[in-house]
């Protein structure tokens, strides 16, 4: 308890962290800076012209819906021909002024629900998502329940000698089978 | 041949039925025959040891037809052929339904044959329900074996060609990642049959939290070894640049995980506490449920998934299994859980203290498990109720996840540095800033010297964040460390007077190695799953870009230069590969380039498939894994390529942290049993 309290243990615990995730980049490679990273993908022109909210709200949607052909992948991951359709689709929306809306919809009367890889937040499929909430809030409250009960705990008591007692009793029950038994 | 291999899976279902019939009279009428109890368990041992002897030979025999290729055997004839290089004449056995089960029925059949003959003496009147649970499942393995899922079935005459093995199965990872995992699964039997066993017989023994929790860590161990490795065969084999997907079967492999994890706590709360049994007997009762369960899932086809090859009619007879095992499992847990009670309610009293975060823990891994479950079934209740078809995929999941993964690291740093049964914290309260300060720096040093932050704002703080939770639990980990070895050096310091100091602190560390080896393991996994957490956070910042590459033009990504030098075709064992050469330079600060190795991204194509399978280049750093797809072959002869560029932070991290938690978790184990011995 001391230990960790004087100065030298917390530039202990410091240090052997430090000497993990400071030194190997020095050894490894030259990092990066942020403005280096663009973000083009095959539609490359396309995605070059746009203005920064286009270029999101691309992202965002195509994020959002489901490659067709394959598995838990969206059509932003996917190179397959049925996702570049769809892609395209979204370019052409995006250039024609659509809304956000306008365009999720605009894909769901096409293709369906189906299309979306989470369903949307209402109606019925609304249980989806709040049941986690609900488990959070259940985990919250049971916690500050506890949190303000008394906090003196029992004293540690003799729980083996206790359930060696038990164990005695409830085996003396079990007459019919010799203790020990074959190997 | 294969007739005696069918007869070999018969023979094994016999013995496991009179095992029961046997281990039910050894119960019920004691002196049946005139026989004593023990000799009639005696005989259900036996019968239990030479099934799993016949099903071992049974499955050698079919090793041996493989290798034989024996096409007369339908299940070869589907799953090999002639240019099968040896590696994957071996893993072919388990590439695709009838044979998966039987390995599945292998490595359970062994398992079950060390639990029965490794029971130690104080656990010994448990040993009739033992052998009635490991039989009953082997029962419905075996049935299974001889009636929907042969793999001895006959195709005549015999074709003189395989169809030929999975391509996407034909690679290292895949070879281990299903027995790993089918380990993992057949090892839960054993908590679940200990826990089967304590609800019969009525009360728990001596040994037994200590036998759960040292079979709860092998399952563990190797459910994560298979777990990660599946994530590893993604990245290098489906080529979309990532490693977990929430693809429905991936997910039901992470459910029996969370669960083990949170009985690996349960069992050592009620070592330590002796509270949480029934919660222990309940979390073991659904983790092996859920592993049955996840098999259903990839054999049924009942949810869309890369895993879907193993598909079959077997899905209906399965889900009869499944609702008589939970029915059979849950009823006996609701009649006898109250014989597991030791203490009377009153006197289970939780305060502040180390078991309530590691109870908080608890219920966060089972919730999570739940929030898994509900998202991975959802699609199914959807279309059974409302009948809309929809998806829930990793969006839903990335949603909820990292809000988990924060609540269980915070409950990690203080549960380390709490005490059982005690509410007060070491040191005084300004040392807690402190350390918290020190982990925000080491975050931002981090973020700094990393340069895998995200620029986006949701995203960076996410990452900050959670960066900054994951160094303050890694210091309050080392918290909890120094309070123990304090301990050990004062102690030492009195016995060791006089001797060199550097033999003075060997020696504490020796004693210290020797007593907590089961908490040095708790350590290392810790600092593993904090290590995988790290890497995770790493997605926020991952980007791709796709770029024509002409011969011999470099383009530069992300600090390297790529050279594309041209197209190669290769043979390696059956698959022929279009390899497109690719000598990759770092940019230095300066203008200097130094050459930094080639990589080649390739198609492979397969005599069994149309579908051209990827082989991803990947230059791997601490930082960053730079990753290559080839996404369009040329046009012409020496035309330009596509090549899709990923950038993925901090993706080696999730590879090292597997390494870290399974070592963890072995030392946990070896520490386990360590205290398990009289």
């Amino acid at each position: 308890m001391k230990f960790v309290s004087t100065p030298q243990g917390v530039l202990l615990s410091l240090m052997v962290l430090a000497a993990g995730f400071l030194q190997l980049p020095v050894a490894v490679a030259a990092p990066t800076s942020v403005a280096e990273r663009s973000m083009v993908s095959q539609h490359q022109a396309w995605l070059m012209a746009q203005d920064p909210a286009a270029l999101q709200l691309y992202y965002r949607v195509a994020e959002d819906l489901r490659c067709p052909t394959c598995t838990g992948l969206s059509v932003l991951q996917s190179d397959a021909p049925f996702s570049e359709q769809i892609k395209t689709r979204l370019q052409e929306l995006i250039d024609g002024g659509d809304t956000e809306a306008q365009i999720r919809a605009f894909f769901v009367e096409r293709y369906g629900l189906w299309i979306l890889r989470t369903p949307p937040k209402q109606g019925m499929h609304l249980t989806l998502w709040l049941i986690p909430l609900l488990f959070g809030l259940i985990g919250v409250w049971g916690g500050l329940r506890l949190l303000r009960q008394p906090d003196q705990m029992p004293a540690a008591e003799l729980w083996s000698a206790r359930l060696e007692d038990e164990v005695a009793r409830r085996l003396s029950k079990h007459t019919a089978e010799p203790r020990g038994g074959q190997g | 041949m294969a007739h005696l291999g069918f007869y070999l899976c018969f023979f094994g279902l016999w013995l496991s039925g009179y095992s029961i019939w046997v281990s039910l009279l050894s119960l019920t009428r004691p002196q049946a025959q005139g026989c004593s109890p023990l000799a009639w368990q005696l005989s259900s041992q036996r019968a239990i040891i030479v099934s799993c002897v016949s099903v071992v030979l049974a499955a050698l025999l079919l090793w041996y037809l493989f290798w034989q290729r024996d096409y007369s055997v339908a299940y070869i004839y589907k799953n090999s052929s002639h240019d099968l290089p040896p590696l994957y004449t071996i893993t072919a056995f388990w590439s695709s339904l009838e044979g998966s089960h039987f390995f599945w029925s292998l490595i359970l059949a062994v398992v079950g044959g060390i639990v029965i003959t490794t029971i130690p003496p104080g656990l010994t009147p448990l040993r009739p329900y033992l052998h009635m649970v490991i039989s009953g499942v082997m029962v419905w393995m075996y049935l299974l074996l001889v009636t929907f899922s042969d793999p001895f079935k006959l195709q005549l005459p015999p074709p003189s060609e395989g169809a030929g093995m999975n391509a996407l199965l034909q690679n290292p990872y895949m070879a281990i990642h299903p027995p790993l995992l089918f380990v993992g699964y057949t090892a839960l039997l054993v908590p679940y049959a200990y826990s089967m066993a304590a609800l019969c017989f009525g009360g728990f023994l001596p040994g037994w939290a200590k036998m759960m929790r040292s079979w709860s860590l092998v399952a563990w161990i190797f459910l994560t070894l298979g777990i990660f490795i599946g994530g590893r065969w993604a990245y290098v084999e489906l080529g979309w640049g990532g490693y977990w997907a929430w693809d429905p079967v991936e997910n039901s492999s992470l459910v029996p995980w969370l669960l083990t994890t949170a009985l690996i706590h349960g069992c050592m709360l009620q070592t330590r506490t002796g509270k949480l049994s029934q919660v222990n007997v309940l979390l073991s009762i659904l983790a092996f449920f859920f592993s049955f369960f996840g098999t259903f899932l990839t054999r049924s086809g009942i949810v869309v998934s890369v895993h879907s090859f193993a598909q079959s009619a077997i899905g209906k007879i399965y889900v009869v299994f499944l609702a008589v095992l939970f029915g059979i499992s849950l009823w006996i847990y609701l009649l006898r859980k109250h014989t597991l009670r030791v203490r009377r309610p009153q006197e289970i009293r939780w305060g502040i203290s180390r078991e309530l975060m590691m109870v908080g823990g608890m219920f966060g891994l089972v919730v999570l498990a739940a929030v898994v479950t509900l998202g991975t079934l959802y699609p199914i209740i959807s279309e059974m109720i409302g009948g809309v078809k929809v998806n829930v995929q990793a969006p839903y999941f990335n949603t909820f996840a990292p809000w988990f993964g924060g609540a269980l690291v915070l409950l990690m740093a203080t549960g380390a540095v709490m005490r059982y049964h005690s509410a007060r914290l070491p040191g005084r309260r300004r040392w807690w800033l402190a350390l918290l300060l020190a982990s925000a720096v080491c975050a931002g040093v981090f973020a700094r010297m990393s340069g895998v932050f995200a620029s986006e704002g949701y995203r960076f703080s996410a990452q900050i964040v959670g960066s900054t939770l994951v160094f303050f639990t890694a210091l309050c980990l080392g918290v909890d460390l120094s309070l123990r070895l304090r301990v050990y050096v004062q102690r030492g310091a009195a016995a060791t007077a006089g001797e060199p100091r550097w033999r003075r602190y060997w020696r504490v560390a020796q004693r210290f190695m020797a007593k907590n080896l089961a908490y040095l393991g708790g350590l290392v996994a810790h600092l593993g799953f904090l290590i995988a957490l790290l890497g995770f956070l790493g997605n926020y910042a991952g980007l791709e870009q796709v770029m024509r590459m002409e011969p011999n033009q470099p383009v530069e990504f992300m600090g390297y230069q790529f050279e594309y030098l041209g197209l190669d075709e290769v043979q390696a064992d059956n698959a022929a590969l279009l390899q497109a050469a690719v000598m990759v330079k770092r940019l230095g600060p300066g203008a200097e380039v130094q050459f930094a190795g080639m990589v080649s991204p390739a198609r492979a194509s397969y005599p069994t498939s149309d579908e051209l399978m990827h082989e991803v280049g990947v230059i791997s750093g601490w930082w960053r894994d730079i990753y290559l797809v080839l996404a369009d072959l040329p046009k012409e002869r020496h035309g330009a390529v596509g090549i899709k560029f990923y950038y993925n932070p901090l993706v080696k991290l999730v590879w090292l942290a597997v390494v870290v938690m399974v070592l963890g978790g072995g030392m946990a184990w070896l520490g386990a049993r360590r205290e398990a011995r009289p």
